[in-house]
């Protein structure tokens, strides 16, 4: 409800079993305040499988970020804000005498920082450090946090070598037993973000979008008397933010007509689009429109999962991604998963330039976020688990004068914990733990001054 | 066809060291042995003080002993990373290990900090690879390193399930000794580590070493099988071959504590005064024992020395690609 011409930053646009909240408007810090409103700070990890070619991830220097090795290209336009780690190491990913099965521990570490136990059944690995932080100030917006995902969610059977799918296919754990499955389905995500929160079958939701209204139509009541009150900078900022709602929607929308014109009896959830990159584009859109709103501050982005054979035909690779990354020193192998892993930051590229082109204060959306790209192997031939492909995009800005200082490439001493980093971005996030995982401190060297 | 039992890997030891005596060197050079006849597996090796040419000479020493290989996975052998405290009291250049490294540029890897590996995660992960119960720490240099693995609570459980026994080079415990080097130079670190370390502690002092020097002349005739020797190299630039051999025996007792090379005193607690005094007090129930010489090992033990510690590199096995 609108109330008032001082808005409320949580005020919200309702409708008939819609509630859109809105991004930070001028209108909702006084002026004379402005310049001291602080900032919420997000976070976000993005997670790719089966390693990263790294002779093209790994720049041959240290310091300032000039030429990018040619898988993180795609970055190159904001690589001032960017800091690129080395050396970072998750010992819980390792064997520890627990034999073969890289992929299900690497994957179970990453986020938890435990050795996973080695179970098809009573599986256990730890809190993650997104849970950690969504329990402490996940009450304060409407999701403590959100989980995401392009690739099968399976939650049960044997995904590597006596490892549990709920190991490969979850990077949130919400407790050491209890693991966060990521929403695959953009329509799916959509009404939850959106919507009033009810479950519908593929079929309803079929017959619902032949009939369907855009979500905006059944808030345009309070939108028009909101836009009444605002100036001219606040109404630009709101149609912005509503037509990146309305885009996504329509692409959905769209999306659901394809498929069903495709094959009604498709393995996949009904709103997902048959194009990877389309389907990484709408999840990270409406990650973008869920920070820009506060609907949440924390969130997991499952790209594809461990040992996945998914295959990239639009990159004319028809061999699936797993295998592939196995090559043996074959350099027409080598070729294709390094296509596939410059496919994947390329994706994130445009994601990241999207949160740099959203303004949000005197800054930058981006500015105010700390988006994670990683995996939880290093050399997926090898399966190694240290220097672990690992950046950082954003500074993390809370607006108290702490920040990030990116644009650099810095690397960590051999066998640092990756969990060092994540009690840094706990810090910036204000949850403050003494340790975490396999943590020995803190990942120094990351602020200004 | 049933198989029968597998026998039990070899222990584990990691080696943390101050690298301020050329005993040291031959500490580790004595765990390349065992390691290299399979009688202990060397897990890691970190460096208490903190200078990089001391970590680096380590690492050298490594490559030294690893060799080189070749093979599927092809390139140099892998070597174990050394990890370097940041905090460490001693930090200054010794003869000890720049010199070999000036003289015959053993190669290493390491110019720069991030060269080195965190000592903390080195030895913590280094236990994680091991059964419960079958390694062992031995320190020979100020206990820095050792009291943050310790003050780590998550570190807790991987210490007392998989470490047997820490066992430290430090102190003293003669009547009227003079402040031992390792101890009086971060006596906060030894208390913490001594008060709060959660499994057996056997202290090895200087007066066991100093009855146990390594033999100067085999440094002469049981090395020369290399034209070039970072050990030797160590020994000489140094140049005190009566120096006590106090991590010496530390090893031989860690990696053979079977072989009753040495005596133990009864439980008690190892105390250390604000100007490094070491001093043992019997106490029943407590979780220190100090080495006792028995004299009539001294032959045993030196001739296992230097059985050890001069031993040739052994290759390791060439690894094939999983089909």
């Amino acid at each position: 409800m609108i109330t008032g011409k001082t808005l409320s930053r949580r005020t919200l646009l309702r409708g008939m079993g819609a509630a859109v909240a809105l991004p930070v408007l001028d209108c909702m810090t006084p002026a004379l305040h402005a310049s001291t409103v602080s900032a919420p700070v997000r976070m976000a990890f993005v997670y790719v499988p089966n390693g990263i070619i790294m002779r093209d991830w790994n720049p041959s220097y240290e310091g300032a970020l000039s030429t990018l090795p040619r898988i993180l290209k795609p970055l190159e336009p904001m690589r001032d804000d960017i800091l690129l780690l080395g050396n970072l190491t998750h010992n819980g990913g390792r064997a520890l005498l627990d034999g073969a099965g890289d992929h299900g521990r690497c994957c179970g570490a990453y986020l938890t920082g435990v050795h996973p136990k080695k179970t098809t059944v009573d599986i256990k690995a730890g809190i993650s450090c997104d849970q950690i932080v969504a329990n402490q100030i996940g009450q304060q917006t409407k999701f403590p946090s959100l989980e995401l995902g392009l690739e099968d969610a399976r939650q049960a059977g044997d995904c590597d070598s006596g490892y549990s799918c709920a190991y490969t296919n979850n990077l949130a754990w919400k407790s050491e037993t209890q693991p966060l499955p990521p929403v695959l389905d953009p329509r799916a995500l959509f009404e939850r973000l959106f919507g009033d929160g009810a479950e519908l079958t593929p079929e309803a939701r079929a017959l619902q979008a032949r009939n369907r209204r855009s979500i905006l139509d059944f808030v345009s009541s309070d939108t028009k008397r909101l836009e009444t009150g605002l100036g001219p900078s606040d109404r630009r900022k709101l149609d912005e933010y509503l037509t990146s709602i309305r885009e996504v929607e329509t692409r959905i929308s769209r999306a659901e007509k394809d498929n069903a014109q495709i094959d009604p009896h498709m393995d996949k959830p009904y709103g997902v689009p048959a194009d990877f990159a389309e389907h990484f584009a709408m999840m990270t859109d409406m990650m973008t429109i869920a920070f820009q709103a506060d609907l949440t501050r924390v969130a997991t982005f499952l790209v594809t999962h461990e040992g996945t054979s998914r295959s990239y035909r639009e990159l004319e690779i028809p061999d699936g991604h797993h295998p592939l990354t196995h090559h043996r020193g074959q350099a027409e192998l080598i070729e294709k998963v390094t296509k596939i892993n410059a496919y994947h930051l390329q994706q994130f590229a445009a994601w990241i330039q999207k949160l740099k082109n959203t303004r949000e204060g005197t800054g930058s959306l981006l500015d105010h976020s700390m988006i994670v790209y990683g995996a939880g192997l290093s050399d997926g031939n090898r399966h190694t688990h240290e220097d672990l492909p690992t950046l950082i995009a954003g500074r993390g800005d809370d607006g108290r004068g702490n920040s990030f200082k990116t644009g650099r490439r810095i690397v960590a001493r051999k066998e640092t914990p990756m969990c060092n980093m994540f009690l840094t971005m706990m810090d910036r996030m204000g949850v403050h733990a003494e340790e975490f995982g396999d943590s020995t401190g803190r990942l120094e060297g990351l602020d200004l001054g | 066809m049933q198989q029968g039992p597998q026998s039990p890997p070899p222990l584990g030891i990691a080696f943390d060291t101050g690298l301020a005596h050329a005993a040291d060197v031959l500490a580790l050079a004595m765990l390349y042995g065992l390691n290299g006849r399979n009688d202990a597996r060397l897990l890691a090796v970190t460096v208490s003080g903190s200078n990089l040419q001391a970590a680096a000479f380590c690492e050298a020493v490594g490559r030294f002993y690893a060799g080189p290989v070749s093979g599927a996975f092809g390139g140099a052998a892998r070597t174990l990373p050394v990890g370097l405290a940041i905090d460490g009291k001693l930090s200054s250049d010794l003869p000890l290990f720049t010199a070999p490294l000036k003289e015959h540029s053993y190669p290493h890897n390491i110019e720069k900090m991030n060269d080195t590996a965190d000592p903390v995660a080195v030895i913590r992960n280094a236990l994680t690879t091991q059964p419960d119960g079958n390694a062992v720490i031995v320190a020979s240099g100020p206990m820095n390193t050792l009291a943050h693995l310790v003050a780590l609570k998550a570190s807790h459980e991987t210490i007392v399930s998989k470490c047997k026994t820490l066992v430290l080079a430090i102190g003293d415990f003669a009547p009227d000794a003079e402040p031992e080097l390792y101890a009086r130079t971060d006596v906060a670190a030894a208390r913490r580590v001594l008060a709060d370390w959660p499994t057996p502690i056997v202290v090895c002092g200087a007066e066991v070493g100093r009855a146990l020097p390594y033999p100067a002349a085999s440094i002469a005739a049981d090395f020369a099988w290399s034209t070039a020797h970072p050990v030797v190299d160590a020994w000489n630039a140094e140049n005190s071959p009566n120096s006590p051999g106090t991590p010496l025996a530390a090893v031989i007792f860690a990696a053979k504590p079977a072989e009753t090379y040495f005596k133990l005193s009864e439980p008690g607690r190892v105390d250390i005064a604000a100007d490094g005094r070491t001093k043992f007090t019997p106490s029943p129930g407590g979780n220190h024992r100090h080495l006792i010489l028995d004299p009539a090992q001294k032959e045993r033990i030196t001739e296992e020395y230097v059985k050890l510690a001069s031993a040739k590199p052994v290759p390791p096995p060439i690894r094939r690609p999983r089909p």
